[in-house]
């Protein structure tokens, strides 16, 4: 458990600075936050406002420049690369604005390229139906629409039953019927799975559904709010 | 790896099956010529060894003028002498009609005879000879009552179409010797069939070898119970020097009786040139494998580099899904793997064969006694190792950077590199103000100057190795070229033995149809300077000459002045002589009492196109040579004759009927053996020409490919931007030009440098080449390899028309 006993994860004065070409970024800057489990956490911010950093330090694909990452107790900050690898493959699930699919496998192979890490391989088929793309399981990304290529990034999220579920960006890629239905699903795998879901976005109306909604500004929280009352996907409007 | 992993290499390569069959043709042809070049040369050494065991090879040979026999019994007492063979060897014309050898009947005429030097060389009737023995092919051994019976050289006897049964005739003295042939033979001492060690190749139209019972050569030679040769073995385990203590001793002991200079194993004629051949082999299976498989290893890392940069977001999901570090080194590791053993395999397969077929060409060509062909799992293991080392080695980088390719880092798009104005337009402004369509191009070659340096070099070593081949070609036909055309004029040479006046020469000019005839005289000798001392024949020719020119440096024919020796850059390198130096010409089978030698100086330059003959006036040789060796007076060893086509063959007849005419040489014939000879020569330069080319269209292909698909957004972004589709191919077109021309800059000089350390690498004692590329290889080298640029870009160029444009200006490029 993490500092107040009951996030999951728990951000602890969290900075991190990179380079890219010859300027230096801060991404982020102090950055102190909890997330509790089983909950649905969309973090808003303009391009540029540090959300996917944050992303990527939470989901251990990347190490803050200083301060604490505690995910279940445990500083993630101090983890080395077999550590890390060992955090991600037990304990999140990810899912790209691009979809990163594998172009030369199938969805199902998609999917039991992940399962098959946890030893999980059999459960590949369940996730697409999971899912609603049980009849497409043999297609090739480049045969689905982008919504089905996204509903089977998230089956490949959810094939290793990891406790948190990140999301870059999942319905940037995506028009707004479309994004409708991804969004049911992470709703549904939120709901009836109690996953944690921590979604980044630009788009403030997914806001509304989510239970705590933090804005990122220049790499600072601006604001951590909780949300009473989530609006189903259906009823976004954007 | 876990198995989708295996599904995923397994499509990738499928949908890169191009690029990769082309790294791993580049792969198999390095691996086959590794493989051909080590199969041939392990079946050769061995076959040479195993035959030398078999049939007793000696350690060295001392010729002198004749001793009694008992004297081997003296030189067998000597420490560390195992055995001795005494034995006689002497030279005498032998007289072949039609019906013995039907090869002297070719040109037409019934009743042709031919008449050519004979080397009788005695053996045991009633036992084996316990040296130097020889293999019976076909036919038996002397029976022990068989005096008149002889043991035909296989070669020779091939050449002239002899059967067994057939009578063979030697002028011996003033007389004729007759003998019947029982058998042929293959002997280790002619494996390859060379007068002595001057010679460069066989001539069996001119030299054979025939092997007679001891009694009878004591007969016909008045040499009874004496011999003039021996062969020594000595005991196992001695150290060269040790040996040749020994031999000097044997010499020593034969100082007496007029001995000659001893012959080492090493250099006995056959067994050097067998010695320079498999040099030649071990050479063709390191160095020519080592550049396709750097050439291999380059394209590789470019493809895989490739592969990997349009990868990163595959490599930051898998990263962030929990696949380890070296789960993603062994994948892209893999791709190296799998063409190396692809590449590996088939290399083997083809340069197994092909090994075999240099074998088979070689044992055909030459007269091996046993030929030893097991199946070489070394080659195929060292060949394979080859194969995978240099894949792996390569593979491993672009693996590396993968596997710690940190995942957030692989899922950000790269940073674009910083734009610069390249330095070609600071020195040369008007290149600013060029055309978009040309000045991009311009700007792409520096702004990847990398991926600009790779290609080039990809191109360099493609062109390099073209330039190479086609240089051997051109450097055989110059010299063959240069030999015929310009140097050896004459039509015919009648060849004596012994050694004529050359007044012969006033009388043969005489004849119908002769329109020319100068006298020549033809010394095997050895020039000393220092401690070097190379061992070659003297043309010693007419001052005013025509019918055999040698060469001044410009390739001009000069005539003979001064007293000079003249002499070939080859050998005066080897000598570390120049013009002007005093040497030591001596008669090489000179002996301790016929001290045939004298201090010459060296003449002027010459260009000495194909062998290392060196040259002199006849009337210097003449007065150096004829009261040491007890020449008649003005000696010839042949005459050259200029004659019109129609009189040849009549002429030829006739000059056999000339006394002591030992054998008569056409220059057509010579030609048409020459074209024989080299017809493998040129079979494999081919090979290898076209090896080159194939590894020069696979480099072009594969980089150029991936230079094109690496920018698919740009190029799309370019399609969408309101450029033709012509228009982009012209730019293209222009920067892979430009990028070939680059190549082309490093390559050719770099071809010339790998042109000098090759042909110094074939320079034997016997045979020169000189570096020659004639222009119009360069133009046809140049050209061609635009061409393969041109050719090679055409599947890429169709897949920019094919582009998604869409689809490609939104998604990263890869």
């Amino acid at each position: 458990m993490s500092e107040d006993g009951k996030s999951l994860v728990h951000l602890d004065h969290v900075a991190k600075a990179y380079t890219m070409g010859e300027v230096v970024v801060h991404a982020l800057r102090d950055v102190t936050l909890d997330i509790h489990a089983g909950e649905f956490v969309v973090l808003l911010g303009p391009s540029g406002s540090g959300k996917t950093t944050l992303l990527n330090i939470v989901g251990g694909l990347d190490t803050p420049t200083s301060g604490r990452v505690l995910v279940r107790g445990q500083d993630i900050a101090t983890f080395n690369e077999t550590q890390l690898t060992t955090y991600r493959r037990q304990m999140v699930g990810f899912i790209f604005q691009f979809f990163n699919l594998i172009p030369t496998l199938t969805a199902q192979e998609n999917v039991e390229l992940v399962a098959e890490l946890v030893g999980k391989r059999e459960q590949a088929r369940r996730r697409l139906e999971q899912v609603g793309l049980g009849e497409r399981a043999h297609h090739f990304p480049s045969e689905l629409s982008g919504g089905e290529q996204q509903r089977v990034a998230i089956a490949r999220a959810l094939a290793k039953e990891p406790e948190l579920i990140l999301g870059d960006e999942p319905t940037g890629n995506l028009d707004y019927e479309t994004s409708l239905r991804v969004l049911r699903a992470l709703r549904d795998i939120n709901r009836q799975q109690h996953k944690t879901m921590l979604i980044v976005t630009h788009n403030s109306a997914l806001a509304q559904m989510a239970d705590t909604i933090i804005r990122l500004r220049s790499g600072r929280v601006v604001e951590v709010k909780r949300n009473d009352n989530p609006l189903e996907p259906e009823e976004l409007q954007w | 790896m876990t198995s989708r992993l295996h599904t995923k290499l397994r499509r990738d390569l499928w949908s890169s099956k191009w690029q990769f069959l082309a790294v791993a043709f580049i792969v198999m042809l390095g691996v086959a010529m590794f493989e051909a070049g080590f199969v041939s040369f392990r079946n050769m050494s061995e076959s040479y060894n195993l035959s030398y065991t078999r049939l007793r090879f000696a350690d060295f040979w001392i010729p002198f003028d004749r001793a009694p026999y008992d004297l081997t019994r003296r030189i067998a007492a000597l420490p560390g002498v195992d055995r001795v063979v005494g034995r006689i060897v002497v030279e005498a014309p032998l007289r072949l009609s039609a019906e013995t050898s039907p090869a002297a009947g070719i040109n037409g005429a019934e009743q042709e005879e031919v008449k050519i030097i004979g080397r009788f060389i005695s053996l045991p009737a009633r036992e084996r000879a316990a040296l130097n023995d020889v293999r019976v092919v076909e036919g038996r051994y002397f029976s022990p009552a068989g005096k008149r019976e002889a043991l035909v050289e296989k070669s020779f006897a091939q050449h002239h179409q002899f059967r067994l049964g057939d009578t063979l005739t030697a002028e011996v003295g003033s007389g004729t010797e007759e003998f019947r042939i029982v058998g042929f033979v293959i002997s280790p001492e002619y494996i390859i069939a060379l007068r002595n060690e001057q010679y460069a190749m066989p001539t069996p139209s001119t030299f054979g070898v025939i092997f007679i019972p001891q009694e009878r050569a004591e007969d016909i030679f008045e040499m009874s119970g004496q011999i003039n040769e021996v062969c020594v073995r000595v005991l196992p385990g001695m150290t060269k020097s040790e040996r040749n203590d020994i031999m000097w001793q044997a010499h020593d002991l034969l100082h007496p009786y007029g001995a000659e200079d001893p012959v080492p194993q090493e250099e006995q004629a056959s067994n050097h040139a067998l010695q320079m051949d498999l040099k030649a082999l071990a050479n063709l299976a390191t160095v020519y494998p080592t550049l396709f498989l750097a050439a291999a290893a380059l394209t590789i890392y470019t493809l895989l580099m490739r592969l990997v940069y349009a990868q990163r977001p595959h490599i930051g999901f898998l990263r962030a899904s929990g696949f380890t570090q070296g789960d993603v080194l062994r994948h892209y590791l893999a791709f190296a793997l799998v063409v190396g053993i692809t590449g590996g395999m088939t290399g083997i397969a083809l340069g197994y064969y092909l090994g075999l077929v240099i074998t088979n060409q070689y044992t055909t060509t030459l007269n091996i006694p046993y030929v030893a062909t097991p199946f070489r799992w070394d080659a195929v293991a060292y060949g394979f190792g080859a194969a995978m080392g240099a894949c792996l080695a390569a593979g491993f980088i672009p693996a590396r950077a993968a596997g710690t390719l940190p995942p957030a880092v692989a899922m950000r798009d790269e940073t674009p590199p910083v734009g610069r104005r390249p330095i070609l337009e600071w020195l040369f402004p008007p290149l600013a103000r060029l055309p978009y369509v040309v000045k991009i191009p311009l700007r792409n070659l520096f702004r990847a100057p990398r991926r600009t340096v790779y290609t080039a070099f990809g191109i360099a070593s493609g062109v390099s190795l073209v330039l190479v081949s086609a240089m051997f070609l051109d450097a055989i036909d110059f010299a063959i070229g240069s030999y015929f055309n310009k140097m050896q004029r004459y039509d015919m040479l009648v060849m004596f033995l012994p050694m004529q006046s050359e007044d012969l020469a006033y009388h043969l000019a005489q004849k119908p149809g002769v329109r020319r005839a100068e006298a020549g005289l033809q010394l095997p000798v050895e020039i000393i300077k220092g401690e070097r001392k190379f061992s070659t024949l003297l043309l010693a020719l007419p001052r005013h000459g025509r019918l055999y020119r040698v060469l001044d440096p410009r390739g001009e024919p000069m005539d003979l002045k001064g007293d000079g020796l003249l002499i070939g850059d080859l050998v005066r390198r080897r000598l570390g002589v120049e013009t002007g130096d005093w040497v030591l010409l001596r008669y090489a089978q000179s002996s301790d009492e016929v001290k045939a030698e004298a201090w010459v100086r060296v003449g002027e330059r010459i260009q000495q196109p194909a062998t290392t003959m060196v040259y002199m006036p006849l009337d210097v040789a003449q007065r150096l040579f004829t009261s040491a060796l007890d020449l008649p007076s003005r000696p010839t060893t042949g005459i050259q004759l200029q004659v019109e086509p129609q009189y040849l063959d009549a002429l030829k007849r006739e000059l056999y009927e000339l006394p002591h005419a030992a054998a008569v040489e056409l220059t057509r014939d010579s030609k048409a053996d020459l074209d024989r000879m080299m017809a493998f020569t040129y079979a494999f330069i081919g090979t290898m020409l076209l090896f080159g080319v194939g590894l020069a269209f696979a480099i072009v292909f594969n980089t150029l490919s991936i230079n094109i698909l690496e920018r698919t957004r740009e190029l799309a972004a370019m399609r969408t931007l309101g450029l033709r589709r012509r228009q982009l191919a012209a730019m293209i077109t222009i920067e892979n030009v430009l990028t070939a021309c680059l190549g082309l800059l490093i390559g050719i000089p770099l071809g010339y440098a790998e042109c000098l350390w090759f042909i110094r690498l074939y320079q034997s004692e016997t045979v020169t080449l000189e570096l020659i590329i004639y222009p119009r290889t360069y133009v046809l080298v140049v050209a061609g390899t635009v061409l393969v640029v041109l050719l090679s870009q055409i599947p890429a160029l169709r897949w920019i028309n094919r582009l998604d444009l869409a689809k490609a200006t939104k998604e990263r490029s890869g």
